[in-house]
C-alpha cells in the first residue's frame, strides 16, 4: 500500500490519540539522579501494563506491574505461549535497567580524546544537529553515501535506524548475524531453503552438537526440553565442555573440537549402508542421494571415531535410535555458529540426517518457520546518484580470507570473498577488513545502534584501529557500552520499559507477534530510537547539500509520505496500521502485548510432494545445485582441521543463562551472579602447567593476551579452555566490569567463514600460563 | 568465485570490472526502485493487483516473463486492459536484475531479526 499521509492515518484510525497524548504528558516527567533513588514522575496509582523483554533476543511478553510511575516488578504474560509463559532471570532482572545508576541519561558529545571519558552534555536537538551536519560533510567530501557505514543489531527498534540508514543512502549495513548465526542460516538452507526449528516439544530424539539451550535461551526450545519434553525423550549432546545442558542429557560426548562433521558424516553412511532411510520421502521429496551415497561410504564409524573421538558403537547407536524415532527425530541447526571456517559444510551435514529420515515439517521434527502476517509501508526513499556498492561484495575482493593453514584452506573454500553475503547484513570481519584497506573506497564515518563490536567482534586491536581511521562516530545505546566508550556522540535511547516499539512477528513454529508499549514515563525524558531517526531526518532536510543528488520531485513524495506520513506521526499510528489485518488489532495488543492467528503449532505446510523448497532444485538438496557453480563443494566434504600443538589450547566460546552478550554484565542484579569470569582448564593440564584453583593466568593467542583466575575443572576436555563473554571490559562507563576478568574480543583471531561470511570464533589457539 | 590467480590483478583493473558487472545487464539498486514506484506500490501491493514481490516467482519464472522484451507480462496486462509506459529498455532490465537477485531461489540469504 502506497502511504500517504491520507490514506496512512485513514488506515490506522484515531481513536487512540487521547491515549497518546496522554502517554507523551511531559509535565509528568521528572528526573531522579540518583540511580536506584526514587525516580518520581508524579503518577500516583497501580497498574499493570503489557510490553515485552528486551534482555535478549527471545522478546518474552510480561506484564510489568507498575507502582506510583516506578516498575515494581515484570510478572510473565501467561498469552506469550512462546516462551511456555516464562520470564528469566535476565527478564526479571531488567525491572531495574531504568534505574541504572550508570545508565546513559543524557546526550554526551566527546570533550578531549578519543576513549578518555571525557564528555560535555548537550541536548537532543544539538546531536540531532551534529549529526545532520557530519553526514552532510561526509557526503561532500567523499560524494560517496556508502562511506557512511550503519551497524547495528536487531530488536523492535532496529527498523527504526534502518530508515535513517536509507534515508541517507548508504549501502554499508552491517548487523550482527555475521558475528552470529549466518554459517547454520547458509548451512541449513542448503538443504532446505530456508533455516528451520527444531519441534523440542514432540521429539522423541535429539541431537544437539554443540548447543547449550539449558544456558544460551531460545524460546521456545530452552523451555520445550527442559520443562515439557516428552515422556521418554532422549537428549544426546556434543560439547567439548560439560554445560547445564549436557548435565541434562542422557548421553554427554565430549566431542574433539573442530571434528563434529565427522560424527555426523558418519551418522550418514549408517543410516545409508543400513537402509535406515525413508524411502518414500527421499524418492518424492529431495535431490542428490545417489551422490551422497556414494560420498559417505568413506565415512564409516570406525573413521570417524579417530577424528572425532567419540566410539564408532556410539555413533552407530545414534543413527539408529534416530532412524528408530523418524520422524520425530532432530540435529538441533543451533543459533551462535561462528565456530569453524568450515562450519555451513558442518551445518550441511547436520541438515542431511533429518531429510533422510523424513523428519521434516511434522510434529518432533524439523519444521519451517511461520510467521504472524503484519502489515508494513513499502517506503520509498529516494534515489541518490551519489551511492557505490558495498564494501565487502565479491567483486570488491581482491584479499585473503583469513583461513588457518590446514586442509580446508586447500581446497573447497572461497579464498577472496565471500560466497553468499546477506546484502543487509554483510559481513563483520571482511567489511573491517575492507575498511582498514581503504579500497575499494574510503568509509570515514560510523553511525551504530546497540552494536557492540568492540567486544563482541574478534581482535580488538583492529576492531580499535578500524576506529581510529574515523572522522566521526556516533553510537546510540542504553549504557556506555565500549564501543559509546569510543565514539564522538553518545545518543542515549530509552530502556525497552520506557519506551513503543513496532510490532514484530516472531517466527516459529507457534508464530506470535509482540511489540512495545511505555510502561513507565522515560525517567531521564530520552528518546527511542523512532524519534531519534525523526529528529536527525528533520534536521538533514535543513541541509540542502544532502539532497542535491537525487530528483526534486520524488523528495517532495518522500517528504509527504514518510516525513511527515510516518517519522511526524505517533508510532502508535505505524503499530495500528501492522495490525490493521485483526479485527481489534490494536486493541488487542494493547491489553494481551500479543496477536497471533492462532495458538497451536504450524505444520505441514511444505510436507507435501510437489511443494516447492526454495532451493535451486525445488526439492530437499542432499547434493547442492548451485554450490558448485561457485566452485564450492556440492556435499560436506570432511577436511581435517589443525588441532593445538602441545602447550596451546583451543580456545572455546559458550553462554551462561543470565547474562546476554555483553549488554547485561552492568546490571547490578544479575552482576550479583557473576563478578567477573573464569577461565575453565581442565584438572590434568593444570596440574602439569603448576595451575591451582584461583591462581591468576595470562592467556595469550597470537593477536592479545589478558589475565583472568582459573577455575581448574573436570568439565571441559584437556585440549581446549573457555571464558564466559561479556568480562574485561574497556569502557569506565561499566564500572561494575571494568577491567574485571577477561575480555574475549582481545585475544580471539579474526578467521572468516567464507561461505556464509560468518566469524570463524572458535579457531583460536592459546597458551595459558600463570601471572 | 575468483581464484588465487586471478586475484593478482591491479586494483584498478579489480575497480573496473566492478564498476562493469554492476552496470553490464542491470542496476539492481535502480531496478528495485523502478519496481517499487512503477509496479509494486503502484497496483502489484495487493491493492490493484497480486500481490507481487520478487519471492514471488522463481528465477527462471522471472527469465520467462522478462524473455522477448517482457512479452508476457505485457500481455497478462493487455488481458486486464492495464498500459505501463514511460518505461525504457533499461528500466526493464535493471528491474529484472532486481527481480532475479531476490527471487524465490536466489542466493540471498536468510537474516535473523
Ligand atoms: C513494470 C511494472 C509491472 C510489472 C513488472 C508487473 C508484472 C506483472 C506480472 C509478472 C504479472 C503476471 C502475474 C502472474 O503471472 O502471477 C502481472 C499481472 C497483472 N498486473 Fe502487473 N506489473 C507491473 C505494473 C502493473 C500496474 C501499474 C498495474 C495496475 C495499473 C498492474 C496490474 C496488473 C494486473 C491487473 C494483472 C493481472 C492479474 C494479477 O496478477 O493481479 N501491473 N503484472
Ligand atoms: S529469555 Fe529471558 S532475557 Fe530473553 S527475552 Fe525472555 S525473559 Fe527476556
Amino acid at each position: 500500500m502506497k502511504l500517504s499521509r491520507r490514506k496512512f492515518l485513514a488506515a490506522s484510525g484515531g481513536a487512540f490519540a487521547a491515549a497518546v497524548a496522554a502517554a507523551n504528558l511531559t509535565s509528568l516527567k521528572a528526573v531522579a539522579e540518583s540511580g536506584h533513588g526514587d525516580a518520581q514522575t508524579g503518577e500516583k496509582g497501580e497498574k499493570h501494563i503489557a510490553s515485552s523483554c528486551e534482555m535478549c533476543v527471545n522478546k518474552c511478553g510480561f506484564y510489568a506491574h507498575v507502582v506510583n510511575g516506578r516498575i515494581k516488578k515484570l510478572n510473565p504474560n501467561p498469552r506469550f505461549f512462546k516462551s511456555r509463559a516464562m520470564l528469566c532471570a535476565r527478564g526479571n532482572a531488567g525491572a531495574e535497567e531504568p534505574y541504572n545508576p550508570e545508565r546513559l541519561k543524557t546526550p554526551l558529545v566527546r570533550d578531549g580524546e578519543r576513549g578518555s571519558n571525557k564528555w560535555r552534555k548537550i541536548s537532543y536537538e544539538e546531536a540531532f544537529q551534529i549529526v545532520a551536519q557530519k553526514l552532510a560533510e561526509a557526503k561532500t567530501k567523499y560524494e560517496n553515501r556508502s562511506s557512511v557505514a550503519f551497524f547495528s543489531s536487531e530488536g523492535l527498534q532496529e527498523g527504526s535506524f534502518q530508515m535513517l540508514a536509507q534515508t541517507y543512502g548508504s549501502l554499508n549495513t552491517v548487523r550482527h548475524p555475521s558475528l552470529c548465526l549466518s554459517s547454520t542460516i547458509q548451512g541449513w538452507s542448503s538443504v532446505y531453503g530456508v533455516y528451520p526449528d527444531a519441534d523440542l516439544a514432540n521429539a522423541m530424539f535429539v541431537v544437539m552438537p554443540g548447543a547449550n539451550r539449558a544456558e544460551a535461551l531460545v524460546t521456545p526450545d530452552s523451555m520445550d526440553f527442559l520443562r515439557y519434553r516428552p515422556k521418554g525423550q532422549q537428549l544426546v549432546v556434543l560439547d567439548p565442555r560439560f554445560t547445564n545442558t549436557a548435565a541434562k542429557a542422557d548421553k554427554w560426548y565430549p566431542v574433539k573440537p573442530a571434528t563434529d562433521m565427522a560424527f555426523m558424516l558418519a551418522m550418514i553412511n549408517v543410516i545409508i549402508n543400513e537402509e535406515l532411510y525413508n524411502k518414500d520421502f527421499v524418492a518424492n521429496m529431495t535431490e542428490g542421494f545417489d551422490e551422497l551415497k556414494a560420498h559417505v561410504q568413506q565415512y564409516t564409524p570406525e573413521w570417524a571415531e579417530k577424528e572425532c573421538e567419540i566410539p564408532a558403537d556410539e555413533i552407530k547407536w545414534c543413527a539408529r535410535e534416530f532412524a528408530k524415532y523418524a520422524p520425530r527425530s532432530v540435529i538441533y541447526p543451533g543459533r551462535r555458529t561462528s565456530w569453524y571456517v568450515d562450519d555451513v559444510a558442518f551445518r550441511r551435514a547436520c541438515a542431511i540426517i533429518p531429510a533422510l529420515c523424513g523428519c521434516w515439517d511434522v510434529p518432533g521434527g524439523i519444521v519451517p518457520k511461520s510467521g504472524v502476517p503484519l502489515k508494513n509501508p513499502d517506503i520509498m526513499y529516494p534515489f541518490y546518484d551519489m551511492v557505490e556498492e558495498r564494501l565487502d561484495v565479491e567483486s570488491f575482493g581482491e584479499f585473503d580470507n583469513n583461513l588457518p593453514d590446514d586442509a580446508r584452506k586447500e581446497a573447497g573454500l572461497p579464498t577472496d570473498s565471500v560466497a553468499y553475503l546477506g546484502e543487509k547484513d554483510g559481513s563483520w570481519i571482511r567489511f573491517r577488513e575492507a575498511v582498514l584497506r581503504g579500497e575499494p573506497y574510503p568509509v570515514k564515518m560510523m553511525m551504530v545502534y546497540k552494536q557492540n563490536f568492540v567486544e563482541a567482534a574478534p581482535n580488538r586491536a583492529k576492531t580499535l584501529k578500524m576506529m581510529e581511521m574515523m572522522d566521526f562516530i556516533c553510537m546510540i545505546d542504553i549504557q556506555m557500552s565500549d564501543t559509546a566508550f569510543y565514539a564522538d556522540l553518545v545518543i542515549p535511547e530509552s530502556t525497552y520499559l520506557e519506551r513503543w516499539d513496532v510490532v514484530h512477528s516472531l517466527a516459529g513454529i507457534w508464530p506470535i507477534a509482540t511489540f512495545r508499549q511505555a510502561c513507565i514515563e522515560p525517567v531521564y525524558q530520552t528518546k527511542s530510537m523512532f524519534e531519534i531517526t525523526g529528529g536527525i531526518v528533520d534536521e538533514m532536510l535543513k541541509i540542502p547539500e544532502l539532497w542535491d543528488d537525487t530528483d526534486e520531485e520524488e523528495l517532495e513524495y518522500f517528504k509527504e509520505d514518510f516525513v511527515e506520513a510516518i517519522l511526524h506521526a505517533p508510532i502508535q499510528d505505524y503499530i495500528k496500521y501492522q495490525v490493521s489485518g485483526f479485527e481489534n488489532g490494536y486493541e488487542k495488543l494493547l491489553k494481551d502485548g500479543v496477536i497471533y492467528k492462532t495458538d497451536q503449532g504450524v505444520y505441514g505446510q511444505s510436507a507435501k510432494p510437489g511443494y516447492r523448497f526454495k532451493t535451486r532444485s525445488g526439492k530437499i538438496e542432499l547434493t547442492n545445485v548451485k554450490y558448485p557453480d561457485k566452485g564450492l563443494d556440492a556435499l560436506p566434504v570432511y577436511r581435517r582441521a589443525r588441532q593445538p600443538k602441545d602447550g596451546q589450547f583451543r580456545f572455546i566460546l559458550g553462554r551462561h543463562g543470565w547474562n546476554t552478550h555483553t549488554g547485561t554484565q552492568n546490571n547490578e542484579f544479575l552482576w550479583e551472579i557473576q563478578k567477573e569470569n573464569t577461565l575453565w582448564i581442565n584438572s590434568k593440564e593444570a596440574l602439569k602447567l603448576g595451575i591451582k584453583n584461583g591462581d591468576r593466568v595470562v592467556v595469550k593467542s597470537s593477536v592479545g593476551e589478558q589475565t583472568v583466575k582459573a577455575e581448574v575443572t573436570e568439565k571441559i576436555r584437556p585440549d581446549c579452555v573457555f571464558y564466559a563473554h561479556g568480562f574485561g571490559r574497556v569502557s569506565k562507563g561499566m564500572s561494575l566490569v571494568y577491567q574485571k576478568g577477561a575480555s574475549q574480543a582481545a585475544i580471539l583471531e579474526d578467521y572468516i567463514e567464507p561461505i556464509s561470511g560468518n566469524a570463524a570464533m572458535h579457531e583460536t589457539f592459546v597458551t595459558v600460563s600463570k601471572a | 568465485m575468483k581464484r588465487k590467480a586471478v586475484m593478482a590483478l591491479t586494483v584498478v583493473l579489480i575497480l573496473a570490472f566492478a564498476v562493469a558487472t554492476a552496470f553490464a545487464a542491470g542496476n539492481e539498486r535502480k531496478g528495485k526502485r523502478t519496481w517499487k514506484k512503477s509496479c509494486r506500490t503502484a497496483c502489484h501491493d495487493g491493492s490493484q493487483a497480486s500481490n507481487l514481490s520478487p519471492v514471488s516467482k522463481t528465477q527462471a519464472q522471472w527469465k520467462a516473463l522478462f524473455d522477448a522484451e517482457h512479452a508476457k507480462i505485457d500481455a497478462a496486462h493487455k488481458a486486464k486492459n492495464v498500459a505501463i509506459d514511460g518505461l525504457q529498455a533499461s528500466d526493464w532490465e535493471d528491474m529484472f536484475e532486481y527481480l532475479k537477485g531476490h527471487a524465490l531461489d536466489s542466493d540471498q540469504p536468510e537474516t535473523c531479526g
